[in-house]
């Protein structure tokens, strides 16, 4: 009980004024873009995709940019959500009652994480809007896949978190998305082309957890379930193979890890 | 006798720095415990550890005789922090609720107490203002109001009138002779000298992190203290032998007025006088201020760590 009671004050201050304000900046930006990818003719020529197939990729894109916009957000909610509040005396007011260390630095998290996942929302809803008007479907599978994405944007602030225990707070957020974007290449269109043939092909051996972000969203949901949901037939996705799982349980295990890690140093830290 | 607060052989080190050594008192039920000594004397730390807030290097703190880790003991404990209140974007009505929710009181038992402190610390017309733009003062308030949410039997304030206009050290003292009368215990931290002499039943200095006195204020401050002595004879060689035995040689003309260190009684001052080749011509005791007694230990405790 006491773990939500603080989450839902760090998820409430998650949403400052100045925070609403660079969220209001940003989804006006991704309506702009948003909107071009759901009405544009971007494949005109000889290539003309279909709409269905046209609002499958404006949808995948939205994921992205949705995903990415949480992620930089987790990374500055959560640059203070462990340290800050020890040095501030929030900690000391909360631990000063009849509340467990290890319940304060939950909460902490657990609000800096779901006001990251709302700032993602926020732009996934605003992306399911224009589908509806645009495409008139409403995309089940940019949710699902903000869903999936949910444990990478829960990566970024416990390695963000572990990093502000003993760095400044501006040197552990680059830190933490260093360590992010080394651990997840896969991730990134670019340095998946870059790999030409995809990972086996290219000869390089990368954890399980590489695989996440755009490989945990096209395993969730892949293309052609768009176009089937187009169809009416209702998310026929294929199912997750073991490396899809091997990928989410190796994240988690590493958020877990993390957690841990930051509660070794947390909980000798004088307040 | 019930102790509520049991500080044994305390000690905090921060790096090289011993901030606590070797501290030991207690506190009992129905008692208003004054808390002193210079900044950075180890006040704040002692409290803090007795709160588990800091870890101690060595010792122990035992809170109603229980340990002193066990949150749970902090069920009947209150804590106004020298910095109270950090939490500006809530207003004082739901800072003080979530207060109340952490003690895990009901939502409709939390409202109606953060309405009857609010009322109380006479915050009323401000209870529903985020106190971002609130005054030092009116912080302290809130801080205050926080610290009573679960009617505490053992209350902690650190520097509780920090800030606080006349009517608010008013409020203070009344809410701390409330509580004692009560039965119930206060630990007061503070500069303000005159306060824990009006306010506390024991007190406890503190210098370098070591305890330099602790009684009764009754006991504390004896009415033969302070000796006020006119001489005859060669007054500068005086001033040097007193200057062994009190904290104050003022010297005005062939008139001095000491501050006896602990120990010393007014007899040692003839002696002392008479040893200078002096005859003293008149002698006067009264009772030292609390302030007399501070400075009086705490430069004696000094002069024996130099020594």
């Amino acid at each position: 009980m006491t773990v939500w009671l603080v989450a839902w004050e760090f998820f409430k201050r998650s949403f400052s004024p100045r925070m609403l304000v660079v969220l209001g900046v940003v989804g006006i930006l991704f309506l702009i873009v948003a909107g071009c990818l759901f009405g544009a003719q971007l494949y005109s020529g000889g290539h003309v995709y279909r709409a269905g197939e046209q609002a499958a990729l404006a949808r995948g894109a939205s994921y992205h940019i949705a995903v990415a916009w949480g992620i930089l957000f987790a990374t500055m909610l959560a640059m203070g959500a462990a340290s800050r509040p020890l040095d501030d005396g929030r900690a000391a007011f909360l631990l000063s009652k009849p509340v467990r260390r290890s319940h304060v630095l939950l909460g902490q998290l657990l609000g800096v994480f779901l006001g990251a996942l709302a700032a993602a929302a926020a732009l996934a809803l605003l992306a399911s809007a224009l589908s509806l008007v645009r495409a008139h479907v409403f995309p089940w599978t940019l949710w699902l896949g903000l869903g999936v994405a949910s444990l990478s944007l829960a990566l970024v602030v416990a390695l963000v978190a572990f990093f502000s225990m003993f760095l400044p707070r501006v040197v552990a957020g680059m830190l933490g998305i260093i360590f992010y974007v080394a651990s997840f290449p896969a991730a990134f269109s670019t340095v998946r082309n870059f790999m030409t043939g995809g990972y086996g092909d290219a000869g390089l051996k990368f954890p399980w957890y590489v695989r996440w972000g755009a490989e945990a969203y096209f395993a969730a949901v892949p293309p052609i379930a768009e176009v089937q949901l187009r169809a009416g037939e209702l998310l026929k996705l294929q199912r997750w193979d073991v490396d899809g799982w091997l990928t989410v349980a190796t994240a988690a295990a590493y958020v877990v890890l993390l957690i841990v890690a930051t509660w070794a140093l947390y909980a000798r830290r004088d307040v | 006798m019930k102790h509520f607060l049991e500080v044994v052989n305390l000690t905090k080190r921060f790096g090289g720095i011993t901030a606590v050594d070797e501290l030991s008192f207690a506190v009992a039920a129905g008692e208003v415990f004054g808390f002193l000594g210079r900044n950075g004397a180890g006040k704040t730390t002692t409290i803090k550890v007795a709160l588990d807030l800091v870890k101690p290097t060595r010792g122990e703190v035992r809170l109603f005789g229980d340990d002193w880790r066990d949150p749970e003991v902090r069920r009947r404990v209150g804590y106004l922090p020298e910095f109270p209140v950090r939490y500006p974007y809530l207003t004082p009505r739901r800072y003080l609720r979530f207060a109340a929710w952490l003690f895990g009181l009901p939502r409709a038992e939390a409202a109606r107490r953060a309405d009857e402190l609010l009322a109380r610390v006479e915050l009323d017309d401000a209870a529903d203002r985020k106190m971002a733009g609130f005054s030092k003062g009116m912080l302290q308030r809130v801080g205050l109001a926080q610290a009573l949410v679960n009617e505490p039997d053992l209350l902690f304030l650190d520097e509780p009138t920090a800030g606080l206009d006349p009517l608010g050290h008013r409020l203070v003292k009344e809410l701390v002779r409330d509580y004692a009368a009560r039965g119930k215990a206060v630990v007061v931290s503070s500069h303000i000298l005159a306060e824990i002499e009006a306010q506390c039943s024991r007190v406890a200095i503190i210098d370098e992190g070591r305890l330099v006195a602790e009684g009764k204020l009754g006991e504390l401050l004896r009415p033969t203290d302070v000796v006020e002595v006119e001489l005859e004879g060669p007054v500068a060689a005086a001033r040097v032998v007193f200057g062994k035995i009190s904290s104050a040689a003022q010297a005005n003309g062939n008139r001095f007025v000491l501050t006896l260190f602990p120990g010393k009684e007014a007899s040692d001052v003839s002696r002392a006088a008479a040893g200078a080749g002096c005859v003293v011509t008149a002698l006067t005791t009264r009772r030292r201020s609390l302030e007399d007694l501070f400075v009086s230990v705490v430069k004696s405790s000094g002069e024996d760590a130099a020594a």
